[in-house]
């Protein structure tokens, strides 16, 4: 009877032991999780609703009706935030079957035919539990329904056998004292949301689905991943004065100073008593020497504080876009600025630099290679490995039988004692790469596509303020109407396959692609691959592959990217699909807006925005020109 | 493992790199560099860490704290029972034995 401490950690809690769960326990056999009690979590809150209203705008409305909107500030009461810190659970299902006689019953039953204390059969045979439940595309669970009718034959109503051939079709119900049979298995109708959305008449997933406990669809958690930056610093960035402007600034490249610290002395100069103090000073020192550097200096402040000059230059982009910027930043801008400013970023110059220190030309060559080729033939403006990514993980809900939200309900967690729903989060430091594209040859590819009518800009800066115009899709979130804009679309799908792509070759880091998340920040052209590991220690595969074979890595991705073992027809069929594009885990976006030719040109999916649309240019064109000569 | 550093004929980092078959030829030559840095650099401050410390033993002392077993990769969060009928819990580790 003692429990043998049984424990498992918290990120695979997170994936495999929330509420409502089935798991096999070492003592008890088959449990259903029943609660998840929460300890402190150390997570940006606001981030996090932010990315579960973004999540949960995947699912049609009807769909996602269960949760209290997370945007809206006054409704985030609703739920509680924490980490995982003791599972309960209890026994499920409690359908047992005799392995010598196959007499089937529920617990309730077997005690009234007095075989709970031993465990056992009438018949002496040992008894396990019925390996089977049912499922629903909505969400709900219920045990294998057993009949409970007697016997028509004989009148019995103890000697119910279950024959279980292993096909749901040939499974029967029968009288194991007389052999008559009994019935098939039901098939249990479910009247809820998602069979109200299918077309009238016969349809299978209007009844629930006979499922084996070990089938991965039985339970599929939805975790979203979201950068986990300080809330009190989100705080002081986002309502400083020009934050926009000033975070604009930094990502286009503009700013070289970190935006905390632009912001914090611009907030000091305007501080009265610093202000005050320092005017003295300057002016007793201009009357002995007004040419003073000290002086001037001060002069050219005051005049013009810092990161003026990038405020300006960004307003000015804006408005020859006719662009407006007003408003506070969003989380895309936060998070983007935040990594460059407050994390370990290592640059392939800084590894270069250290080959040469160490003597080792060749490799300092190598990675320059690398970085000379993703940025003339791949259209990618840097490659950077960040240290200390900070990354929280949040599982909001579960579906059933399917992960694709078109096809399921998504559902909140059992609410806790005080009746809130909740939301388990781990937070952790690992390592990723992050690859930033060009906005020039984003902006020229959209417009050898057709996308946009105006030519190429003639610099990086007047890209990124003509995409920002032109393309405020980028910068939506998916609830948001100008989230579908077909340009914005057609950039996610690049920057998405991209990202699926390098995942294929991602073996080059040690990890299986099963072990490396994305994370996609549009706005910024930028997609993260991240060692998917929520633990204190961080293994290095990335750093190495950066480090050693970030060269071979990229050429065998782009080279290995064209390949589908279906096609030509998943070619002609828009080129995505399992065998090529799609990921069995961790895709943020539910494997959709993904199209092979958004990098190599040619038909797009006919389910896709662009409605199978041929794109004439690839991002990657030119890339064969990497090939290696003799 | 203060004494593994100190023994007068031994090279404590001589035998990890052999423990990681570097110059065996398995890795090429740069990369065969890059991990006896790494290792060389990672021993110092093991030793840094145990040279350093008060500690009675040395697992206690070495910093990063080494991993034990790969359960220690991240803290158990444990398993109990809730509440049901005893009968049931007891049946169910019948059935399971």
């Amino acid at each position: 009877m003692a429990n043998k401490g049984f424990t498992r950690g918290q990120t695979q809690v997170l994936f495999r032991h929330l509420p409502e769960a089935v798991f096999e326990h070492d003592d008890y056999g088959l449990c259903k999780v029943t609660q998840v009690a929460l300890g402190d979590a150390d997570v940006n809150r606001d981030a996090l609703f932010d990315a579960i209203g973004d999540a949960l705008a995947m699912w049609p409305s009807d769909f996602s009706t269960k949760y209290p909107d997370t945007r809206d500030v006054s409704r985030r009461s609703y739920y509680a935030v924490g980490s995982p810190r003791e599972v309960r659970f209890v026994p499920y299902p409690q359908v047992f079957r005799c392995r010598s006689c196959s007499r089937t019953g529920k617990f309730t039953d077997l005690l009234k035919r007095g075989a709970s204390a031993s465990g056992r059969c009438v018949c002496g045979g040992y008894l396990y539990q019925i390996r089977y439940v049912q499922a629903h595309n909505c969400g709900r669970l219920e045990e294998v329904f057993v009949p409970q009718q007697s016997c028509s034959n004989c009148g019995s109503s103890k000697d119910l056998a279950f024959y279980d051939p292993g096909r749901v079709k040939q499974a029967r119900w029968y009288c194991a004292k007389c052999k008559a049979d009994v019935q098939a298995l039901r098939m249990t109708p479910c009247k809820c949301t998602y069979n109200k959305s299918l077309p009238s008449g016969f349809h299978a997933e209007k009844y629930l689905r006979i499922v084996p406990t070990g089938d991965p669809s039985l339970y599929i958690p939805h975790t979203v991943a979201f950068v986990n930056f300080p809330e009190d610093d989100q705080g002081k960035l986002k309502n400083a004065p020009d934050a926009l402007q000033l975070m604009l600034a930094r990502t286009w490249g503009l700013l070289k100073n970190s935006v905390t610290d632009t912001i914090r002395e611009r907030a000091s100069m305007g501080k009265p008593e610093d202000a005050d103090k320092m005017a003295e000073t300057i002016e007793a020192l201009r009357k002995f020497d007004p040419t003073n550097e000290l002086v001037l200096e001060y002069d050219a402040k005051k005049k013009a504080p810092v990161g003026q000059k990038e405020v300006d230059r960004v307003n000015e982009l804006l408005n020859s876009c006719n662009v407006t910027t007003t408003g506070t930043p969003r989380r895309w801008l936060v998070e983007h600025t935040t990594l460059l400013d407050r994390t370990d970023i290592g640059t392939i110059e800084d590894v270069a630099a250290i080959f040469r220190r160490t003597g080792d030309e060749a490799g300092a060559r190598d990675i320059e290679r690398g970085r000379d080729k993703a940025s003339d033939l791949l259209g990618i403006s840097d490659i950077r490995i960040v240290n200390d990514f900070p990354l929280a993980l949040c599982a909001y809900g579960y579906t059933r039988t399917s992960r694709d939200p078109v096809r399921t309900v998504i559902t909140p967690f059992p609410v806790d004692d005080r009746g809130r729903i909740p939301v388990y989060a781990i937070a952790a430091e690992t390592e990723a790469l992050w690859f930033q594209l060009d906005p020039l040859k984003v902006y020229d590819w959209l417009f050898k596509n057709g996308l946009v009518d105006s030519n190429v800009p003639a610099s990086r800066e007047e890209a990124w303020a003509r995409l920002y115009a032109a393309v405020p899709g980028l910068r939506s979130s998916p609830h948001e109407p100008m989230y579908d804009q077909l340009k914005a679309v057609a950039v996610r799908t690049l920057l998405h396959t991209m990202s699926h792509l390098f995942l294929r070759r991602i073996e080059w880091s040690g990890f299986a692609p099963s072990s490396v998340g994305e994370y996609l920040i549009p706005g910024s052209l930028s997609f993260i691959l991240y060692a998917n590991r929520h633990a204190e220690t961080k293994i290095g595969g990335l750093t190495t592959l950066f480090e050693q074979r970030l060269n071979t890595w990229l050429w065998d991705a782009v080279q290995s990217g064209r390949e589908c073992v279906y096609d030509p027809i998943c070619e002609d069929g828009g080129g995505s699909c399992a065998g090529c594009t799609h990921r069995e885990h961790n895709c943020v976006c539910f494997n959709r807006e993904l199209s092979r030719a958004a990098v190599y040109g040619g038909p797009t999916p006919q389910a896709s925005a662009f409605q199978g649309a041929r794109l004439a240019h690839g991002y990657w064109q030119e890339a064969w020109k990497a090939a290696p000569t003799e | 493992m203060v004494d593994l550093f100190d023994r007068p004929h031994g090279d404590f980092l001589e035998e990890i790199k052999a423990a990681y078959s570097l110059g065996h030829g398995v890795y090429d030559e740069r990369l065969e560099r890059a991990l006896s840095d790494v290792l060389a650099d990672q021993l110092g401050r093991v030793e840094m860490s145990i040279r350093n410390s008060t500690e009675k033993h040395v697992r206690d002392a070495v910093r990063p704290a080494p991993m034990t077993s790969l359960r220690d990769v991240e803290a158990g969060v444990p398993f109990w029972p809730d509440l049901c009928d005893n009968r049931l819990l007891t049946f169910v580790q019948k059935t399971k034995d």
